[in-house]
Order: structure tokens, then C-alpha cells, then sequence
């Protein structure tokens, strides 16, 4: 059990930065989640941890020892691959028992152990079987069992969900939170998805570009951005992002925007005082949006360009002054042909303003 | 082809019959692909099956050349060759003890090798190039710089051993010390090639479980045998099959070197075979003793095949 904390690392290859002045603390028990595009680094900021990259600059420490000189096995650390890595010469006995054989664990406490992490993933009945003869999802567990055999002071998860088809992947992703939940261990996890990423972790962070771009809990992200990288990455389908201009409106503001204005709430207005006059992005959610088919005050004016049928709810594309805003939640039932005038009207306290240039959260 | 095939199909729809059309199409095609290997099928039957059976048929007959009637003696030659002492307590014991000697060393200094490579360090390119370089000499020419670099007189081992105070023994003139220098002429000759798939064998593997490993706390030597060594089975097993098939009819090598002396005490299979038809000039008892070989080393290959695929089947 143990708190992992980075402190200015970096990872370089030549003159490309991979991961650039990474600070975080991830606290004792907590499932932290890396998230970000591909190639913004949180794979490698993870294999730096786990010791299978140098560092090229920084400290990191688990427990309270630094640990940027240790090989792998002195850090104590399990892994799972986004592949399994699973020894496919082996039985899964013997794949779980190799962690602890080398560690020269007595035969009958290994014994033990085995029986305590098959019980935990139901893997009793495929002991005796090789990797190659088991389901991506049973080899998954077996990646898992490797784990908790261990008792290693931190999990890394490499993408460990995304070799699954989708069905599979929202199981192991519910039985995972269960087993974090069983055994109380230190965990990181890297994702590119961000449906893994709100719904696993105690905490997110959002790379981008090699930096860290926000760590908060789930709905932090989700609800206060910092940044218009993480608004358009959290969230299904992603924030639509206007240009608009900050318009005075006696002791308050207004936004106007392509095919109507946005009254501004009180939190807003302190929030778009300094930039009176000035051009902002305004970000609206596709679930805050209402959509109506009579004319409104204080609404974006536009036409249906397109809907999508989801059974439950209706996606609908609207396209305002030649700007182009996702609008969900729309009843199923209802029907919009292409062409038909539409009214988006948003509670003013669910905009977020950004900056046009910097793209951070105006506050 | 087949395109050419497709638009003449389309051209002449309807013009003739759907079966009939087909079939002649088909008949051009493969007298297209018959015409491709006919000139290796008909090499291949000339100067490799055809030789084949006429020393089969030779091994039954009495072949010399003061026999113009080459008179068929049936199993005569073989009953012969099966009763040879020198065949049954030298000759094949040499040939089996070189095959285990030669292939299972170049194996393990070949892994050396070949794990050094992997590993990568600053002069590599040069240590790989130097290290493959046997693979270029011809064998008869490493052969004849190994016969007198082991010379008991001019050879370049003696002068260092001299050099060093110790004994210099003739060794091509004792039977181990002659047998001890064509293996390692042997062993010299193959290492690279076992190193050169080896290495490729190494550099084809996915590098999660080595991963995997290092953070399971495994040693080297761990690593090496419980991870390495069974994903490279396959590898191993391919080149000890095809190694070992193609030491049984090692020549070169140990005619240059000891010709199967000193008294024969060297002698291996190709080498007697050799002996019997073209210095003893009795055509029909070499073709015996060769057709045995083809037989004992079909045998051979065979076991030493299921044994491998049953050892790939453990790591599967």
C-alpha cells in the first residue's frame, strides 16, 4: 500500500519531449486514471513508473522511496498489458505462481494465494489450462489474478480493456471497480477512452500533448473544465464550441453568438467581466441544449441538418449562421425533418467560456 | 494470368457453351503452370532422381568397371557394407558423435551469440559482421586454413602453446585430437548460422512478456529459460532438424582435414561412401553403403522431427 508521486518528470528522445513536467500525487488506495489522444504520453509516464522506460528527468517515488534507479522487480509494482503478456508456454497456474517462484515464495503460501485471487476472478476450472486455449476475457483475469497473487503495493493497467469486444469491455470494466474495491491497492490506469476513465476512477488526469492538462474526480472534469482540450475530450457526444463576442447588457453581460445570443448567469458574468467587448469560445453540452421548434427568447436560431436514432434518444445536428451544434437527448419520438427551423435555448449557468487564444476556462 | 483469363471470359460470353468455355480456359491455364516448372521439374528428374535410381540399381549389381556385364547380385554389397567393422564401430559412430557434437555446440554458442547481439552494445555492427564472416568463407577454404592452423609443425596453435611452455601435440596425427579439430572446425563453420536465425528468431518475439517478467522479479538466467528459450522453441527445433540432417553427410570439412585418418580412425559417412566408390572404385558397394545412409538418416530425421514437434507441442 503505498502513495506514488511524481515530481517534474519528463521523458525525452532526442529532442522530442514524450512526457514534459508531469506533477502528480497519487494518494494510498486511490484509482487514478490517465487519459488523453494517443501519443499525449500517458503510456509512457506509466512504464516510467512501473520502470520499463528511464526517466529522463523528474523523481518518482512509491512509498516514500524514490525509485528512478531501481530495476522493475525492486519496485514492487504489478503490471497488466494491454496484450495479457501472458507466459503462453505455461498454465495459468503456473503464469500466476512465476511472479512468486522467483520471489522464492514457499510452494504452499503460493498455493494459497492462487486459491484466493481463482476464487476472487473465477478462474478455478482453468488452472491447468495454456493462455492460447482460453477467451480474451479469461485471459484478462488471469492478467488480473497475476496481479493480486502479488500483493504488490501498486497495479499499472496498460490499456488492459481495449483487446475486448465492447460487450466485454463494460463487464471487466464493472468487475474491475469490484476487485479495486476487494483489494484496496494502489491503482493507475491508462485509457484512451473516457467512458473507462469517468467511470473507473477515483480521480482523472487528462494528458494532452505530452502535459498534463487537469486531474480532478470525474465529475470535476466533467463539469468544470479547464481547459477546451478537456471539455471536447470528456463527454459523449463532445461540447460544442461557438465563437462569440461579450456584449455588455446594463449591470450584466450577454454572449452573442452565430444565430442568436446567450443570456449570461451571475457566476458567468464575474467570470466575462475582463473580457467586455471581446472574443471568447462558448462551450454548450449537447445534453444542456433544449431544442424547440417554436420561436424562444434568448436562443440560437438555426436548421436540422441531420438526426441519428438511438432507440432511447435522438442526436440531432443543427446548423446555426454556418456553425455546427450536436444537440442530444432529443425525444425519440419526435420527428425533425432536414430544413426545420429550431430554437437551442441552454441554462446560462451550464456555458463555459474560453479564451480564443490561451483555449483555458475564463475565470 | 488469370486477369487475361477473366477478359477473355467476358469477351466471348455467350459465344460458346458455360462447361465448355470453362474447361478450356482451365486446360490453358495449367499448361501455362505446367509450361512454368517444367525446366526445374525436368533438371530436377535428370541430374537428382534419375542418378538416384541408377545407383540404387547400382548398389544391387556387380558395377566395377572390370565387369561390363554389371551382373545382379541382389543384397550382396549390402550384406557387406552391414558386416563392415570399420562401417558399424567407426564410421557411424563418428558421424552420429559429430552430428551431437557439432550441432548441439554451435546451438549453444550460436544462442551466445545471438543473445549478445540482441542486447545491442556500441561496436555491434561490427562484432555482427566479424561474427558472420565463416558464413562467407567456402568450406573447402576454412578447411584447408584450419588444417594448417592446427599443422603440428608451422600451425599457429602449436606456436602459442609453444609459447606458452605447454606440450604441442600432432594434432591431426591422433584420432580425438583430429576428431576434437574437426569439430571445432565444424563448430566455427556453423555458429554464425545458428547465431544469424537465432538472432532473427530473438528479434520476432513480442517483448510484453519479457516485460512482464522483469517486473515478476525474474533473473536472467530465469528469464532465459523459462521465458526465452520456449518462445524461441520453434526456431531451435527448425534449425537442429535441418542442421543435424545436413551434418550426417558432412565432407569437406574432414576430407581436407584428416581424409578420415589417421587409419580410417576418423572416417564419417560420406567420407567412407566416397572411399568405397571412387578410391576403391567398386561403384556398386559405395551406392550401398550411400542408399543405407539416405535410409538411416530418413530414419533419423524422422524421430528427431516427431521429437521436436512433440517439444513444440509442450511450449504450445
Amino acid at each position: 500500500m503505498a502513495e506514488v508521486v511524481l515530481r517534474d518528470v519528463c521523458k525525452r528522445y532526442g529532442n522530442y519531449n514524450a512526457v514534459d513536467n508531469v506533477n502528480l500525487t497519487i494518494r494510498d488506495k486511490e484509482f487514478v486514471v490517465l487519459v488523453g489522444p494517443s501519443g499525449c504520453g500517458k503510456s509512457t509516464t506509466l512504464r516510467m513508473i512501473a520502470g520499463l522506460e528511464e526517466i529522463s528527468g523528474g523523481t518518482i517515488a512509491i512509498g516514500d522511496q524514490i525509485v528512478n534507479d531501481l530495476p522493475p522487480r525492486e519496485r514492487d509494482i504489478a503490471m497488466v498489458f494491454q496484450n495479457y503478456a501472458l507466459y503462453q508456454h505455461m498454465t495459468v497456474y503456473d503464469n500466476l505462481a512465476f511472479g512468486l517462484r522467483n520471489r522464492k515464495v514457499p510452494e504452499d503460501t503460493i498455493k494459497a494465494e492462487i486459491d484466493r485471487a481463482v476464487d476472487i476472478l473465477g478462474l478455478r476450472d482453468l488452472l491447468k489450462r495454456k493462455p492460447r486455449e482460453l477467451s480474451g476475457g479469461q485471459q484478462q483475469r488471469v492478467a488480473l489474478g497475476r496481479c493480486i497473487v502479488r500483493h504488490a503495493k501498486v497495479f499499472l493497467f496498460d490499456e488492459p480493456l481495449s483487446n475486448l469486444d465492447a460487450k466485454l469491455r463494460a463487464h471487466m470494466r464493472l468487475e474491475l471497480k469490484r476487485l479495486h474495491r476487494r483489494v484496496e491497492t494502489t491503482a493507475v490506469y491508462v485509457t484512451h477512452d473516457q467512458v473507462e476513465a469517468m467511470t473507473l476512477g477515483d480521480r482523472v488526469v487528462v494528458m494532452n500533448n505530452s502535459r498534463i492538462e487537469q486531474v480532478g474526480t470525474p465529475w470535476e472534469i466533467y463539469a468544470h473544465p479547464r481547459t477546451r482540450f478537456v471539455a471536447s475530450f470528456i463527454g459523449s457526444p463532445a461540447m460544442n464550441f461557438l465563437d462569440g463576442k461579450v456584449r455588455r447588457n446594463g449591470s450584466g453581460f450577454y454572449v452573442q453568438a452565430p444565430g442568436g445570443t446567450f443570456h449570461v448567469s451571475d457566476q458567468g458574468s464575474s467570470e466575462l467581466a475582463a473580457h467586455d467587448g471581446g472574443e471568447i469560445i462558448v462551450g454548450l453540452r449537447p445534453e444542456h441544449i433544449s431544442l424547440s421548434e417554436t420561436r424562444t427568447e434568448n436562443a440560437l436560431h438555426g436548421r436540422v441538418e441531420l438526426t441519428e436514432q438511438l432507440g432511447a434518444e435522438q442526436l440531432v445536428e443543427v446548423i446555426a449562421e454556418g456553425a455546427k451544434i450536436m444537440v442530444s437527448r432529443v425525444d425519440a419520438e419526435r420527428e425533425l425533418k432536414p430544413g426545420t427551423p429550431v430554437y437551442l435555448t441552454v441554462e446560462p449557468g451550464q456555458l463555459r467560456y474560453f479564451d480564443r487564444i490561451t483555449e483555458e476556462r475564463l475565470v | 494470368m488469370a486477369t487475361i483469363a477473366g477478359d477473355r471470359q467476358t469477351a466471348s460470353r455467350g459465344a460458346i457453351p458455360a462447361t465448355r468455355r470453362r474447361s478450356r480456359l482451365m486446360g490453358e491455364r495449367l499448361y501455362f503452370q505446367i509450361g512454368l516448372i517444367l525446366p526445374s521439374v525436368l533438371v530436377l528428374l535428370l541430374f537428382q532422381v534419375v542418378p538416384i535410381f541408377i545407383g540404387m540399381d547400382a548398389s544391387f549389381r556387380r558395377w566395377s568397371l572390370y565387369d561390363p556385364d554389371k551382373t545382379w547380385v541382389g543384397l550382396e554389397h549390402y550384406r557387406y557394407v552391414l558386416s563392415d567393422t570399420n562401417f558399424l564401430f567407426t564410421v557411424l559412430p563418428n558421424t552420429f558423435l559429430l552430428m551431437v557434437a557439432s550441432v548441439s555446440l554451435s546451438l549453444a554458442l550460436g544462442m551466445a551469440v545471438a543473445l549478445l547481439l540482441h542486447r545491442g552494445f556500441a561496436a555491434q555492427r561490427l562484432v555482427q559482421t566479424v561474427v558472420l564472416l565463416p558464413l562467407m568463407i567456402g568450406p573447402v577454404i576454412s578447411s584447408t586454413m584450419m588444417r594448417w592452423t592446427f599443422n603440428d609443425q608451422f600451425g599457429v596453435v602449436n606456436a602459442f602453446l609453444g609459447w606458452l611452455g605447454l606440450g604441442q601435440p600432432a594434432w591431426l596425427a591422433d584420432r580425438w585430437y583430429a576428431f576434437g579439430v574437426i569439430v571445432f572446425t565444424d563448430v566455427w563453420l556453423w555458429t554464425p548460422w545458428f547465431a544469424l536465425l537465432l538472432l532473427a528468431g530473438l528479434k520476432s518475439l513480442p517483448k510484453e512478456p519479457f516485460e512482464a517478467a522483469a517486473l515478476d522479479a525474474a533473473g536472467r538466467w530465469r528469464v532465459f529459460t523459462h521465458i526465452t528459450v520456449p518462445m524461441l522453441r520453434p526456431v531451435i527445433g527448425v534449425c537442429v532438424v535441418i542442421r543435424a540432417i545436413d551434418c550426417f553427410r558432412t565432407f569437406d570439412q574432414v576430407w581436407l582435414l584428416t581424409g578420415g585418418g589417421p587409419a580410417r580412425s576418423t572416417e564419417v559417412f560420406s567420407i567412407y561412401v566416397y572411399m568405397e566408390a571412387f578410391q576403391n572404385l567398386n561403384f556398386a558397394r559405395g551406392s550401398a553403403a550411400a542408399v543405407i545412409g539416405t535410409l538411416i538418416i530418413m530414419v533419423a530425421g524422422l524421430a528427431l522431427y516427431a521429437l521436436i514437434n512433440r517439444f513444440m507441442d509442450v511450449s504450445r
